[in-house]
């Protein structure tokens, strides 16, 4: 008795707070059906990695060949090579920018003239706003061996005795990926970390200066252990887009001398779908992707929990 | 008042040698980020058979139009640009009015499910179909080769959604409970209560979405085949990967044709001309909105 009557008027309010908030409610459920069909739908397509795929067949009628597309996966001659270049271009990425964004931001805060600093800021952001597409041509006249800045520059100046073509050494991939992504991205990485100084509490600072404290040691104990919690959070967001990288790089500045150390597992997966229509296959190397980049984010946070004790979620 | 000035007194310092050389690091970055686009237009008004005497410093060794004739003449290229300029456009107002309307009703707290719906939403974040399956949809939907398919796909973001609902926690409830017992509906309330107040944050989106739209390529090559929907990323994708192949003839043309001066124009050249037409309106709009696009983020940095 007494649990009907608490629950009636639960109940009826249910509706009636339902008819009431009918408005936001079909404000969002445009949003959930269209999340259903672009989100949801390709989510079940994922089952084409379990079958032998073909267009003229469709979906379902394509036969059953269970884990196969995924051994494949580990009998392929390229797989090795791809999973290293993904690493190391990645990981690479992440011990080169992470210091120089540091070290950027923290001088950039140091700057006293206001008027000075944000004209930095705003034109340190404006790399980030051009595609690959325009980094690649950036990068090729830059580059190039026979009418390049770049190599002219280093001639004069008595660093390299010979033009370094840049485009076609496998050996320089790499580094030229890694420096050109630092180039792109350094002022807009920065302002997430700025956003979090500007709000740490100046008498900190003074304080400190009280003590004695220089610019570099406050910058070294204030503004640093201030920046540990947005760090670890950037770092885990890197760690779990590990598996993502490298694709526009390989798309516009890849050819066929440098294929071998430019091609990532996004790219490898581009490649083998939509280029040789490998559908199938395609699909399993793109489930794995997305596994791992779970895996990776859910270890990340919990190291970073662990270790400075903050996470994502 | 007093504590303020004697605060700012404290922490200000006299310009030290640490100063001095924070700034001239400052003015290099500076010169680093800027000088690639300078060498880029330099180039791109440079004569091409100069070109090859030695790349160019600071400025234009023998200037001329000729690499910007080129590519004006192509005809594609106005084609390219209305692509360019009615898929930034379109999609900039479908994602901002249908992720800003829909952002509306999640940002309320008691909506009903509200747990389960952020839940949904959230999950596709981290994992998806991949590309294939996103093909075959595409397909499924009749979206290939259609100009809807720029636009559409694009016009629900989560991420976005994050961002509207942070700016709308901020306007005070009190406004729409006046206008509620008004008996205005959600609709009007949007349309005219929420949308006129909220225009920091849709501009803060649109800009986004202008540059995102502006910049894409993949979907070009993916989803298109018709000539009538190429854009100006693309035209600069092929100029980029054709290049390669061009780049041997050159080569082999280098040692004996060059001196007689017969092109007036090389592949560098055009590419160059080509990407300064192509990055010119992100960089002509970049000074004026650049406000905008860090308000965004840091909206987002605080709230995720």
């Amino acid at each position: 008795m007494e649990k009907t009557m608490t629950r009636q008027p639960q109940k009826k309010s249910l509706a009636s707070r339902f008819k009431k908030q009918i408005g936001y409610q079909l404000l969002v459920w445009p949003a959930i059906v269209f999340t259903f069909i672009f989100s949801y739908i390709p989510m079940a397509g994922i089952i084409i990695a379990f079958k032998n795929y073909k267009i003229s067949v469709g979906i379902w009628e394509s036969a059953w060949v269970g884990l196969e597309n995924f051994k494949n996966l580990f009998n392929d001659f390229f797989m090795g090579q791809i999973i290293l270049n993904t690493v190391v271009i990645s990981v690479l990425g992440i011990l080169v920018s992470y210091p120089v964004v540091m070290i950027f931001t923290l001088l950039l805060n140091e700057v006293t003239n206001t008027a000075f600093k944000r004209v930095i800021q705003t034109i340190s952001y404006l790399p980030h706003f051009i595609s690959w597409t325009i980094m690649a041509v950036i990068l090729t006249a830059m580059l190039s061996a026979h009418d390049g800045i770049i190599n002219e520059a280093m001639l004069a100046l008595g660093i390299i005795d010979s033009p370094i073509n840049y485009m076609t050494d496998p050996d320089l991939y790499w580094g030229m990926v890694t420096i050109a992504s630092v180039w792109k991205e350094l002022g807009w990485s920065a302002i997430v970390y700025l956003a979090v100084i500007s709000g740490i509490d100046m008498s900190l600072y003074e304080a400190a200066k009280i003590d004695g404290a220089g610019r570099l040691a406050r910058m070294w104990y204030i503004t640093l252990p201030m920046l540990k919690g947005i760090i670890a959070i950037q770092l885990i967001l890197s760690f779990a887009s590990m598996p993502s990288k490298g694709f526009d790089q390989a798309y516009f500045l890849a050819n066929s001398v440098n294929m071998e150390r430019a091609r990532t597992l996004s790219y490898y997966v581009y490649n083998t779908g939509l280029v040789n229509a490998r559908f199938s296959y395609s699909t399993a190397i793109g489930l794995v992707l997305s596994l791992v980049s779970a895996g990776l984010l859910f270890s990340a946070n919990t190291a970073s929990k662990k270790l400075t004790g903050r996470g994502l979620y | 008042m007093a504590t303020k000035a004697k605060k700012s007194k404290l922490l200000s310092e006299r310009f030290t040698l640490f100063d001095g050389a924070n700034t001239l690091l400052m003015l290099l970055i500076l010169f680093i980020t800027l000088y690639p686009f300078w060498y880029c237009i330099i180039v791109s008004f440079n004569d091409s058979n100069d070109l090859l005497k030695g790349p160019l410093y600071f400025w234009p060794r023998a200037f001329s139009l000729d690499n910007y004739r080129f590519v004006f003449e192509n005809p594609s290229l106005l084609s390219a640009f209305f692509v360019s300029v009615a898929r930034t456009v379109v999609g900039m107002l479908l994602t901002v009015l249908f992720t800003g309307a829909a952002a509306y009703g999640l940002s309320k707290r008691d909506l009903i499910g509200r747990k389960y719906m952020m839940t949904y939403f959230i999950i596709p974040m981290y994992f998806g179909g991949g590309m294939i399956p996103t093909y075959l949809l595409i397909k499924g939907l009749g979206l290939l080769n259609n100009f809807l398919v720029y636009v559409i796909p694009s016009m629900w973001s989560f991420y976005y959604a994050i961002l509207f609902m942070a700016f709308y926690d901020s306007i005070p409830e009190s406004m729409e409970e006046s206008a509620k017992i008004d008996g205005a509906s959600v609709f009007t309330i949007f349309m005219r209560l929420i949308l006129p107040v909220s225009m920091p944050i849709y501009a803060t989106i649109a800009l986004y979405c202008c540059v995102g739209q502006w910049n894409s390529w993949l979907d070009t090559v993916i989803y298109t085949k018709s000539e009538s929907l190429v854009t100006l990323q693309y035209i600069m994708i092929k100029l980029v990967n054709e290049a390669e192949a061009q780049l041997e003839l050159q080569k082999m043309m280098a040692d004996t044709v060059t001196e007689m001066g017969v092109n007036a124009v090389s592949p560098t050249t055009v590419r160059v001309a080509t990407m300064v037409v192509t990055t010119f309106p992100i960089v002509v709009v970049y000074p004026f909105f650049q406000k905008y696009f860090v308000k965004g983020i840091m909206l987002g940095s605080v709230k995720g």
